[in-house]
């Protein structure tokens, strides 16, 4: 199965599925490498944190919490149904426009900042940049100030960091397929036997050193 | 990076039961060959803890699908079940290979029901 097809299975849902439409696997397996899955856990909650001003006009404060504690606590496909139904609320010719959005927040996720917090700032003002006076008639429930297009697009950025995060659980070091073969399972079962006689190992270095 | 010392390992051996030892051999025999298993005993054998730390290298490299450092392996087989919170992160901040280990070990039969259920 191709990460593509992984994608489209994990949202099971085309317009969240869609928007990984423009970049090739080997794109997202390059995207993927160049951060750690808790580097991704990280920058998805600090996006989520961070455009809490713009998601409330779009969620119930509710959906927002859950949304929170959802990532907060790894539970990424309740996280995706939320991020589902914001989606969901945009207008045809916003979803397009969106798409459009895509590349730029791919754009500065290819910088691979080291830092979450800044990388989820980065990923803000430039929400705010992109979305034109046109754009804010596009969505359904756009304000005058057209915070509810940035929320969009945060929105948007969320779903990507959350297939990211989908990509690596399903293929690890972001060099394996993106499948879990009986061989995967066979080699993750051999480390953690290995891990477990290392630990012992390690318990008895340390008996050993105190005895002396 | 070696993931035991050299004079860790040697303390190791000293104290640990020969079951141990039988018990990784079988696992290098499994997935690196007999010719692995037969020089990681050896090595054991003639203290040459070079050779046992080398092969234990490749061995965790050739489970992790990572070739890199064995460090950066063990994140690699952290990040595979971000689904069991803390895991990851306790992984990824553990300084030494040791801290990395034992953080595995603690979430072992999480990680074996994630395994299971794949």
């Amino acid at each position: 199965m191709g990460i593509q097809d992984l994608i489209k299975s994990f949202f099971n849902d085309n317009q969240l599925a869609e928007l990984f439409n423009r970049l090739s696997d080997n794109q997202l397996v390059e995207l993927c490498s160049k951060f750690s899955g808790n580097q991704l856990v990280e920058l998805s909650y600090k996006l989520i944190e961070k455009s809490k001003p713009y998601i409330k006009n779009i969620l119930s404060n509710k959906k927002s919490i859950e949304l929170e504690k959802n990532y907060k606590e790894g539970n990424y496909s309740d996280a995706k149904e939320i991020l589902k139904t914001a989606i969901g609320k945009i207008n045809e010719k916003g979803k397009v426009e969106l798409k459009l959005y895509i590349n730029k927040i791919i754009d500065i996720l290819k910088k691979g900042n080291k830092n979450m917090a800044d990388l989820a700032d980065d990923i803000l003002e430039n929400a705010s940049t992109l979305v034109t006076v046109e754009s804010k008639d596009s969505y359904e429930t756009a304000d005058s100030n057209g915070s509810n297009a940035v929320a969009y697009v945060v929105i948007a950025a969320a779903v990507i960091v959350i297939g990211l995060l989908i990509i690596k659980q399903k293929m690890g070091s972001g060099k394996k397929a993106a499948t879990y073969t009986q061989e995967d399972k066979e080699k993750d079962k051999a480390l953690l036997e290995l891990v477990k006689e290392l630990a012992e190992t390690y318990d008895n270095i340390d008996v050993y050193l105190k005895r002396k | 990076m070696d993931l035991l010392p050299p004079t860790s390992f040697a303390a190791a051996v000293a104290s640990s039961k020969n079951t141990t030892l039988k018990r990784i051999s079988k696992i290098i025999s499994k997935f690196c060959g007999e010719n692995d298993e037969e020089k990681f005993m050896a090595s054991c054998r003639q203290f040459d803890y070079e050779t046992t730390n080398n092969i234990l290298d490749k061995l965790v490299k050739v489970l992790t699908g990572n070739d890199e450092s064995v460090s950066s392996a063990l994140e690699s087989f952290a990040d595979r079940f971000l689904e069991i919170q803390g895991l990851n992160k306790e992984v990824f901040s553990a300084f030494t290979d040791k801290e990395k280990i034992l953080a595995i070990e603690k979430y072992r039969e999480q990680i074996l029901e994630v395994i299971d259920k794949r």
